[in-house]
């Protein structure tokens, strides 16, 4: 993911550019917000990292003894991003890992738009190879069709589809998995949305800083149906019959019983589902018979017409609904740095919002989680720009060099993005 | 050493069978007698020692030479591990852990639930006994106990077989629901470890001082090291390995096509088992490992095939062990896969020095990736973690500031 060889052309760093304008409102929001609302759980313990207009590459090895302090430092600095590490250290400060002195890592869930398909990105997504400014739509190719180069400048947008869908899956992550399954109870995880494209879950409890990288790939890949073998979990297609899973089964067996009986149920209400046509035909035969079973916990999966095969499909598409979209990397890694809570996103001005499984609910990122609010500004959009929304407003899409009026807050997103300067 | 006796809660004769545990040692260490004391008020124990590791160095799973109702069978368990950390063979160790853990394993698959879930919790394994009206049964099969999922992690993480991945365990609640053979083969593991793990005995001079001076200890030692030094010497020449871990990432493409397709659940045929069992067995996995393996096959009968396993393990009847077959046969029999283009290989169809058996091809991948392993373990020595935040951080520049991690 993270090639290394990254590392080295940002140690030439890219001083990051930051309008005045928006730096301006970054270190009014920071003088005004409340210390307790920045800092994370086991401040002194941890390291952090910012990304700082004017300085270059990202600047390490911060600790803060004292709330204040760190408060202190985003007032004068306003980054453009901070971050703090999921780890804890006894010596955070120190600069060599081997010496910071590792005692334990939150375990951390992260949903990213990223990591999941949604068909409007082929709309609202563009790249640039940076090879031969070649451009597309969509998500950037591994390689570029014209000239075979590797590196692209990503312009991914932000869209409500797109968060949608990361809601619904960092609910599902929680509800399906981390509280039924994982026996969590709901308030004992930390929610954020991240400030940009995507939700973090932190599970802050000693039991899982301890975790170990394994059991920690083996909760991720229990969450993404990693390694999944429905043999092994009892799925039996035998001479003399088929034998499938209860509803009422633990583990993935129920998970699919339950995903199986809620598609055929939606089948009657017209509800759409994911498996091909002939699949669906089958299904659809079958449905009274094989609904009948499931809510009788019967494991006779023998149905007319639907051998082993077609079975393997059906489930197969099952578990590509039912399982959940995680960056498996973040929650493997004890070394990640996390965004840190109630700091501003320098590519979106929106701020990191910590949230309730209640509040994730209703949450709306392109409204909670807007800091700048009223008073119109006018302004003169230096590219092309896709719809968005802040608040209740649609802006764009625009062309080059037009001007309109917009609210501060959709300023600060397009100044965040350089897709616009202020006009006087 | 006049601390209160804590009140027992394990039956003596439980203690004696299983002198692993913690509650095993406590009995011994309030009766205060010196683990040389213990040496020589136990006729039999210096005689039954050297069975045992006499066991160990044959590679055995089972031993005769522990007694089971009696003190003896409890004050021999720490002398055991005191000639180990003196003897200083981590290979020897490790077959001594293997014995040890399988022969309490094969104990207590026979005991009754309750033994077990006692056994498993003075070992800290918090098992309990699934409360009537949560009774989980798959197949008829029941699971009668549970295991918080981060205590079952604790041990199963390390296991390499599917069937042993969370995924493909009944979670619920945050409980692992497990059959018996479940909750002891994650005990065996406990045992295991707690055989080869440092013994405090390895730094203790007083007692290494008074057991070599001792007249009568003395020469036992020495005629019990000057064995194991000559054995271990001898089992390390036939080409060293042994001394490295089944490595799973090495095996041939026709193991790998047959690995593949039972990981699918599909039936396997006669040939393809017996090729597969015969060779995992020979690269050192054990007849456990092997049937975790098979667990995935529809027909799977537990009875049968660990008969049939263990039979081709050399354990019942004649000692005859099989080779797995020569590339020769499979490729008469179809099963070779060196062209395959999912699972065929340069190192198969281009070898360095042509090969006979699929075993060869296994050991020189698995010696040649330990190799590789140890080199970049080395070099990578002291920066990796280092790279790796930076890595995150510059990543999220590359991509525009937005992404330093998780985001
Ligand atoms: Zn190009
Ligand atoms: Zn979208």
């Amino acid at each position: 993911m993270h090639a290394a060889g990254v590392m080295h052309k940002r140690n030439e760093g890219v001083e990051p550019r930051m309008s005045e304008y928006v730096r301006a409102l970054f270190q009014a929001y920071y003088r005004q917000v409340g210390v307790d609302a920045l800092v994370p759980k086991d401040l002194t313990r941890r390291e952090f990292g910012f990304i700082i207009p004017g300085k270059k590459g990202m600047v390490r090895h911060q600790a803060f003894l004292d709330p204040k302090d760190y408060k202190g430092f985003l007032v004068q600095n306003s980054p453009a991003h901070a971050y703090h590490s999921a780890t804890l250290y006894n010596s955070p400060w120190k600069d060599r890992m081997d010496q910071k002195d590792y005692t334990g890592c939150d375990l951390i869930f992260d949903i990213d738009c990223d990591h999941i398909e949604t068909p409007c990105k082929r709309d609202h997504d563009t790249w640039i190879c940076k090879g031969c400014g070649g451009q597309g739509a969509g998500k950037a190719p591994e390689k570029c069709p014209k000239c075979g180069g590797n590196k692209f400048e990503d312009r991914s947008w932000l869209c409500d589809v797109c968060l949608d869908k990361a809601k619904t899956e960092t609910r599902k992550l929680i509800d399906d998995f981390l509280v039924k399954d994982f026996g969590l109870p709901a308030d004992s995880m930390e929610i954020y949305f991240s400030g940009q494209r995507g939700y973090h879950v932190h599970l802050e409890r000693d039991a899982f800083r301890k975790m170990g990288a394994d059991a920690r790939r083996e909760m991720a890949d229990y969450i993404t149906a990693t390694g999944l073998s429905i043999s092994t979990i009892g799925f039996l297609p035998m001479t003399k019959g088929i034998r499938g899973f209860t509803t009422a089964d633990p583990g993935w067996a129920g998970k699919i019983a339950r995903g199986l009986l809620e598609a055929i149920s939606g089948m009657d209400a017209g509800r759409a589902i994911s498996v091909p046509p002939k699949e669906l035909e089958l299904l659809r035969a079958n449905k009274d018979v094989l609904k009948k079973r499931l809510l009788e916990n019967d494991i006779n999966w023998s149905l007319a017409g639907i051998g082993p095969g077609i079975w393997g499909h059906i489930i197969e598409r099952l578990i590509e609904d039912l399982k959940c979209a995680i960056d498996v990397p973040v929650t493997i890694d004890v070394h990640r740095l996390i965004r840190a809570p109630a700091t501003l996103h320098g590519k979106t001005g929106f701020v990191n919002c910590k949230l309730t499984r209640q509040q994730l609910d209703a949450f709306d990122p392109f409204t909670d989680a807007v800091v700048f609010k009223g008073n119109a500004e006018k302004i003169k959009t230096s590219s092309d720009v896709p719809r968005f929304r802040i608040e209740d407003r649609t802006y764009g899409p625009y062309k080059k060099d037009e001007t309109d009026t917009v609210s501060i807050g959709a300023a600060v997103f397009l100044l965040c993005r350089n897709l616009c300067e202020v006009v006087a | 050493m006049t601390a209160q006796p804590k009140p027992r809660t394990i039956p003596f004769n439980v203690l004696c069978k299983y002198p692993f545990l913690n509650e095993s040692i406590a009995w011994m260490q309030e009766k205060s007698v010196t683990p040389i004391e213990a040496l020589y008020s136990h006729a039999s124990m210096t005689d039954n020692i050297r069975a045992i590791i006499s066991d160990a160095l044959d590679g055995k799973e089972q031993t005769k030479a522990l007694r089971h109702d009696d003190e003896e069978g409890l004050y021999i368990y720490p002398w055991i591990r005191i000639i180990l950390a003196f003897l200083n063979l981590p290979r020897l160790t490790h077959r001594m852990g293997n014995l040890l853990s399988k022969h309490f394993s094969n104990l207590l698959e026979q005991e009754n639930d309750l033994t077990v879930l006692v056994v498993a919790r003075d070992q800290s394994i918090n098992a309990e006994e699934v409360p009537s009206d949560k009774r989980v049964a798959i197949n008829t099969v029941p699971f009668p106990y549970r295991l918080p999922f981060l205590e079952f992690l604790d041990v199963a993480a390390r296991f390499k077989s599917h069937a042993w991945k969370l995924v493909n365990k009944l979670l619920k609640g945050g409980y692992v629901y497990l059959r018996k053979h479940d909750l002891v083969r994650l005990l065996e593991e406990v045992i295991k470890l707690k055989v080869i793990e440092p013994s405090a005995a390895a730094s203790d001079d007083a007692l290494k001082e008074a057991f070599s001076s001792d007249p009568l200890l003395n020469p036992f030692y020495e005629d019990i090291a000057a064995n194991a030094r000559e054995r271990m010497a001898t089992a390390a020449g036939g080409g060293g390995m042994e001394d490295l871990p089944v490595d799973d990432n090495a095996f041939p493409p026709c193991i790998n096509a047959i690995v593949e397709k039972n990981a699918r659940g599909i039936n396997l045929a006669h040939s393809e088992r017996l090729f597969l069992v015969y060779f995992l067995l020979t690269i050192g996995k054990t007849v456990d490992e092997v049937l975790d393996l098979f667990r995935n096959q529809p027909d799977y009968n537990e009875k049968i095939t660990r008969y049939q396993v263990e039979f081709a393990a050399g354990k019942h009847g004649k000692q005859t062990q099989y080779k797995p077959h020569n590339c020769v046969t499979l490729e008469s029999l179809g099963m070779c896969k060196k062209d395959d283009p999912q699972f065929g290989s340069k190192y198969c169809t281009e070898p360095k020095k042509p090969f006979k058996n699929p075993l060869t091809f296994y050991r020189r991948r698995t010696w040649y990736r330990a190799k590789k392993a140890s080199e970049a373990a080395s070099a990578r020595a002291g920066e990796d973690d280092e790279a790796r935040v930076d890595a995150a951080g510059a990543a999220s520049d590359a991509r525009g500031g937005g992404n330093a991690q998780a985001e």
